[in-house]
């Protein structure tokens, strides 16, 4: 190693400014680096901002007491394109002129639940079980089935989906 | 000079990586996607284009730099004191630069792109004998299209960064070596940061353009190759006829050879006439760069209004909810 030219004081100075300039550079190209890492956390750009909700047609899908089961189809806008169709189903009864809406997503961890001959609910993965009312049974589930926003008007009902993150 | 322009190569390097990488966070290699994940970031994440013209830039500079790397060692003869392989690994960067190039322009699947790639592996298809399997092997079927996306991808994000990098080792080990003076270490330090400076500034005065969309069913007649690839395309001009892929291929055969002989042609009494055919080669190659750069496409018009990028290239469409009663 050949002795330094520079003396110490003058030789700490020229290490803080080049760190100084590394560091700068690092930062300035860290950060729209890192702001491409962490698009997914704006979800309005990854289009899970918009407003989910479907308009059932009341002639079509005539509503009794009985629980009866709607497939919704949601094709959700991702990124640059709409995502691949996902088929998730809800309950829909009118009892006593109150209409409820169930979701048929299980609470416990997502699976599909199934209607049984007795009205009350089951779900195949874990034996979670919902009665009549979609109220918590038996078996892992933490909550009731979740209830799902629907609004009437003359022909049609508006069914809104939460979104993952509102039901908890 | 060697030793500025392998802090330079270095610098093109890392940030071609860098921003490589987060461009990976998007980009899907499917003819449905590639152009719409890129425009996609491009315009509609903060910080997409300048990232985006980061790579762009980072690689034409790469290529460029090994361009000069390899004319430099040729005209000062640095090649007659150098170990061969450094000299070969110094060809090599060249090579592994013009593929990496050529592998990432198709990648967005913009119209330039395409056609440019779909006449190159006509020309690979037209090689004697092996040409109509290296065709499928390069294209991944029958077909430019949805296998061939998925190979470009592997080779230009997988397999040509590796040889790059272990091409640029021995070759820093070489021009710079690690026991220098405060002086060499605070002028190397300089021209990195110069390097970086300069690229980033680029990017964010002149960004990159990322132009139209494929459109398999027009024909692009304006299609030219990037710039780096601009001698290989007026050569082809020149020999044009039934047997000019041969002639290419001998050609760049016999160029290749003659380069990595020369540390042994240019010796003694030959010296003289191996130095004068290297010499008009590279004025050659000058001339052919030149040509090609003033070759303006026929069709300025659709050329221009190609490198605007296709407007809806992504879809901002509501998400929806259909019922389905059972």
């Amino acid at each position: 190693m050949p002795p330094s030219p520079l003396p110490d004081l003058e030789r700490r100075r020229l290490v803080l400014t080049l760190g100084l300039l590394w560091g700068g550079a690092a930062l300035g190209l860290a950060v729209p680096v890192l702001r491409l890492l962490a698009a997914p956390l704006d979800s309005e750009l990854m289009g899970e901002g918009d407003e989910l909700s479907v308009e059932l047609d009341l002639a079509e899908h005539p509503l009794t007491d009985q629980w009866r089961e709607v497939k919704l189809v949601v094709q959700e806008r991702r990124a640059w394109r709409a995502s691949v169709p996902k088929v998730q189903p809800a309950f829909v009864r009118e009892l006593a002129g109150q209409i409820e809406v169930v979701s048929g997503v299980c609470t416990h961890l997502g699976c599909h639940v199934l209607l049984e001959p007795d009205g009350t609910f089951h779900c195949p993965c874990h034996d979670g079980k919902f009665d009549a009312h979609a109220r918590y049974a038996s078996g892992p589930p933490p909550r009731d089935l979740d209830r799902l926003e629907a609004r009437r008007t003359e022909q049609t009902l508006r069914i809104r989906l939460p979104r993952p993150e509102e039901t908890a | 000079m060697t030793s500025a322009l392998l802090i330079l190569l270095l610098i093109c390097f890392s940030l071609s990586g860098l921003s490589g990488m987060a461009l990976a966070l998007h980009y899907v290699p499917t003819p449905e996607d590639a152009y719409a994940s890129i425009a996609w970031v491009q315009e509609q994440l903060p910080g997409g284009v300048f990232v985006r013209s980061l790579h762009v830039f980072s690689v034409s500079g790469f290529i460029a730099l090994a361009y000069l790397l390899v004319l430099w060692l040729l005209l000062s003869r640095a090649y007659r004191e150098l170990p061969w392989a450094i000299w070969g690994c110094s060809l090599l960067l060249l090579v592994l630069g013009l593929g990496s190039g050529f592998t990432g322009s198709l990648l967005p699947w913009t119209q330039h792109a395409y056609w440019d790639a779909t006449i190159r592996l006509g020309i690979m298809g037209q090689t004697p004998v092996i040409g109509p399997a290296l065709q499928r092997i390069a294209q991944g079927s029958g077909e430019l299209g949805l296998t061939t996306l998925p190979r470009y991808a592997a080779l230009h994000q997988i397999l040509l960064p590796w040889l790059l990098a272990a091409t640029l080792i021995p070759l820093i080990r070489h021009f710079l070596p690690a026991s220098a003076s405060t002086k060499e270490l605070l002028i190397r330090h300089g021209i990195a940061l110069a390097g970086v400076a300069l690229v980033a500034l680029i990017s964010l005065v002149q960004p990159a353009h990322l132009g139209a969309i494929a459109d398999l069913a027009s024909q692009y007649a304006a299609a030219r190759p990037e710039w780096w690839f601009l001698p290989l395309f007026q050569l082809r001009k020149m020999v044009s006829g039934p047997q000019e892929v041969l002639w290419m291929l001998l050609l760049l055969n016999a160029a290749g050879l003659w380069l990595l002989s020369l540390p042994w042609l240019d010796r003694g009494r030959w010296s003289k006439p191996v130095l004068g055919i290297t010499i008009t080669g590279v004025l050659a190659l000058l001339v052919l760069f030149t040509l090609g750069l003033g070759d303006r496409p026929p069709l300025a018009g659709e050329a221009a209004k190609m490198a605007e990028t296709s407007p809806g290239a992504f879809q901002v469409l509501p998400s929806a909810v259909t019922a389905d009663s059972l």
